[in-house]
């Protein structure tokens, strides 16, 4: 009688992941999701120590915008026998530093692609947004996967991430043995999430723009960590939008959340926003007030019909989460 | 009564219980008066039987026992319904005791109460909720994913039903050709420099139709760069016109209006009205194959005289965003006042629906057949047009 062996193959190899940008809000909670479970064991790359680290986190030190740092990271990818790759080391809001966020996002990101292809990676993950779409009026309500990129190329900050789509796109072709997922959450909302979104909806009086009023969206934060928890789980190849439950109009989000809008014509909106933007008073370059007139809306139907994905939070709830949070800070009871 | 086998019952001597509305005598009438199993049947015959042989024994019979348990029951009902009441009428006293010592002793917390609730209303809090509710005012906060706001478009509805009833006093021909439920692709002709016809005939079916459904009309891009009109549409249920969006719709079994004319059709000069401009590139028909939604055809007659356009200003258009500033015979001479169209009386007629189910995926490749099956449906309008011009006599009274 032959007797079962038992062998290495036989237990559950576990995952080596490389996560980039730790620090990043998607990647910190990520991070936190994936600590102590013995199916994974992350390379954990960052340009700063993240404060929190487990038994299954290996830290290495990597600043993407250093020259010839592709081959660091594929020698780390080599020692490790990393078999995946979530690419999360992006801005989170818009700087006026253009070229340094071209640096780490474009540049940053054709590093990591270069290491991946040289270890052969099996898995690619990289976040986008939907934002990358743009607002302008001839959008057809839902924005499916399939729509180009149409941003306004003023907006350095989208500009990047159209260009980093491309990058991921050649990468893919290039390498047919990886299963390359791009995730495009639409604006996240949420308790702790901080980006230049949040920081508009912050501010007690909020500039709209007289006349138009566009339909929004929101994903819970919770939502977005959970997709790509999931991503890294199984394999899900091609392009996702990720999206909340239901929409809004601009001005009833503002009217829920008791913020007091000021409508302004557009040009003159325009020129203020400009002036702000370059003396540091406002999140957002003037480039983003097209979103704020034109609907930008995706579609999350294909994430529905393969990832299984359905938002936990309706649009409301992802709202009210935030500004409950907004008005603790308010009340400095929370950071 | 039987009279010989059973002996006469003395109610003399013993009265029967009464016992809610049912009489239970003497046990040889019982026998009679309740209903008994077959087995108690069985008992009380071997009773009579007894009965009949000894005739001055008559009260000597023993109790059935079904009757027996019975009266165990009633007794038990009679013992709880007692206990209960005796429960209710302790604890009834109680609170009554309590209230008024509440009243006697809380009195003068109860006129603090009122004075705190009077100068709440002068809260900070009380005020915010209240300018909320001012603010929220024709806002729902929950809409359709294409942006249409229940609310504000019940606020927003009489103003149409004045125009649809008063105004132009809208009659409708055939209504009955719109499915009451299902998708379906109404095509219809399109005029009036204000291009209001499509709100009346969504008005038209939500107010005449029996199934009163909502219809979603697309409308053309332009509209979505003007100020105030894009988030107004956007409100109203209009969407904007882009083959995704009315494939969402139809797939989601509404109601959709198109106008292939576009911009042709709103900027008709006055001497080309009820001449039907080109049909667009046919992409209406490509829809209606791949959704299989039936088109249904539509003709507005009265819109086209109501603004009659003797030219048209692109440079003034410009400025406000729009694609051409239509000029009639009183706008902009007459300033805001020229912008009201003329109350002119105004038929929709309704055509029978186009079945587009026997189209395959390959047909919708075919450009010539497109473009054939585009015309057919653009002079299906145009007779419907002129029959309703046949018979009309006059533009303002019909």
């Amino acid at each position: 009688m032959r007797h079962k062996t038992i062998t290495k193959d036989n237990f559950k190899k576990t995952k080596k992941i490389a996560i980039t940008g730790i620090n990043s809000f998607i990647g910190s909670n990520l991070v936190r999701r994936l600590a102590n479970n013995p199916d994974y064991q992350i390379i954990a790359l960052d340009s700063r120590k993240p404060d929190f680290l487990e038994k299954n986190i290996k830290f290495y030190k990597v600043d993407l915008t250093e020259p010839m740092v592709d081959a660091v990271i594929a020698g780390i990818f080599k020692k490790e026998g990393t078999q995946e790759v979530v690419h999360l080391a992006f801005l989170s809001s818009p700087v006026k530093n253009t070229s340094f966020s071209h640096e780490l996002e474009v540049i940053g990101t054709l590093n990591i692609l270069h290491a991946s292809a040289a270890v052969k990676i099996k898995k690619f993950i990289i976040r986008s947004t939907t934002m990358a779409y743009g607002a302008n009026a001839t959008n057809p309500n839902f924005l499916t996967e399939e729509y180009p990129l149409m941003a306004d190329p003023k907006m350095a900050y989208l500009r990047d991430k159209i260009e980093v789509e491309h990058l991921v796109r050649r990468f893919k072709d290039k390498n047919p043995q990886a299963v390359v997922t791009v995730l495009r959450p639409c604006a996240i909302m949420g308790p702790t999430v901080k980006n230049f979104l949040t920081a508009y909806f912050a501010s007690p009086v909020i500039l709209t723009i007289l006349g138009f009023d566009p339909l929004f969206q929101f994903v819970h934060e919770e939502d977005v960590i959970d997709v790509f928890r999931v991503a890294i789980e199984d394999d899900y190849p091609g392009i996702f939008n990720i999206v909340g439950r239901g929409v809004l109009p601009f001005s009833t989000i503002l009217k829920l959340s008791g913020k007091i809008g000021i409508p302004i014509p557009y040009p003159i909106a325009y020129s203020m926003i400009s002036m702000l933007w370059s003396a540091n008073l406002s999140p957002v370059p003037p480039s983003f007030l097209n979103f704020l007139k034109y609907t930008w809306l995706a579609d999350g139907s294909k994430a529905k019909k393969i990832m299984k994905f359905e938002a936990r939070y309706p649009i409301k709830d992802t709202l009210e989460s935030f500004m409950g949070t907004q008005r603790l800070r308010e009340l400095r009871l929370v950071e | 009564m039987p009279k010989n086998n059973i002996p006469a019952v003395s109610t003399k001597t013993k009265r029967p219980v009464q016992l809610k509305g049912l009489t239970v005598p003497d046990t040889a009438v019982a026998v009679q008066t309740i209903k008994l199993s077959p087995q108690a049947k069985k008992i009380n015959v071997i009773n009579l039987k007894k009965q009949k042989k000894s005739k001055y024994d008559r009260y000597t019979a023993v109790p059935s026992q079904e009757f027996a348990a019975l009266m165990k029951v009633i007794e038990g009902k009679f013992d709880e319904f007692s206990r209960n009441y005796d429960e209710k009428l302790k604890s009834a006293t109680k609170t009554l005791n309590k209230n008024t010592n509440a009243i006697r002793f809380n009195l003068a917390d109860a006129v603090t109460g009122k004075v705190k609730e009077f100068l709440s209303q002068f809260s900070t809090q009380k005020i915010k909720e209240q300018l909320a509710n001012v603010a929220m005012w024709a806002t729902s906060t929950e809409i359709d994913e294409f942006g249409l706001d229940p609310v504000f478009t019940a606020k927003a509805k009489p103003f149409f039903d004045l125009l649809y009833n008063k105004w132009w006093r809208v009659q409708t021909i055939g209504i009955n050709n719109i499915p009451a439920t299902g998708r379906g692709l109404l095509v219809s002709n399109h005029s009036g420099g204000i291009p209001i016809d499509g709100a009346m005939i969504v008005t038209s079916i939500l107010n005449e139709h029996p199934a009163s459904r909502i219809t979603r009309a697309l409308v053309e891009d332009f509209a979505y760069y003007m100020p105030f009109i894009n988030s107004f549409l956007i409100k109203t249920g209009a969407v904007r016109a882009a083959q995704e969006n009315a494939e969402r719709l139809l797939e989601k079994d509404q109601l959709v209006i198109v106008f292939p004319e576009g911009l042709k059709g709103i900027g008709k000069l006055f001497k080309d009205r009820y001449k039907l401009q080109r049909f667009g590139r046919g992409g209406y028909i490509k829809l209606a194959m791949r959704t299989h939604a039936p088109i249904i055809p539509v003709a507005v007659v009265g819109a086209e005289e109501a603004f009659p356009i003797i030219g048209r200003a692109d440079w003034l258009g410009k400025l406000i965003g729009a694609p051409y500033l239509p000029i009639t015979p009183f706008f902009p001479w007459l300033g805001p006042i020229g912008a009201i169209p003329l109350p002119t009386k105004w038929y929709i007629k309704f055509g029978e629906p186009i079945d587009m189910t026997k189209y395959s995926e390959e047909d919708i490749e075919d450009d010539i057949l497109i473009n054939k099956l585009s015309e057919n449906v653009r002079t299906r309008i145009q007779e419907m047009l002129m029959e309703v011009l046949k018979q009309r006599k006059s533009i303002f009274f019909g």
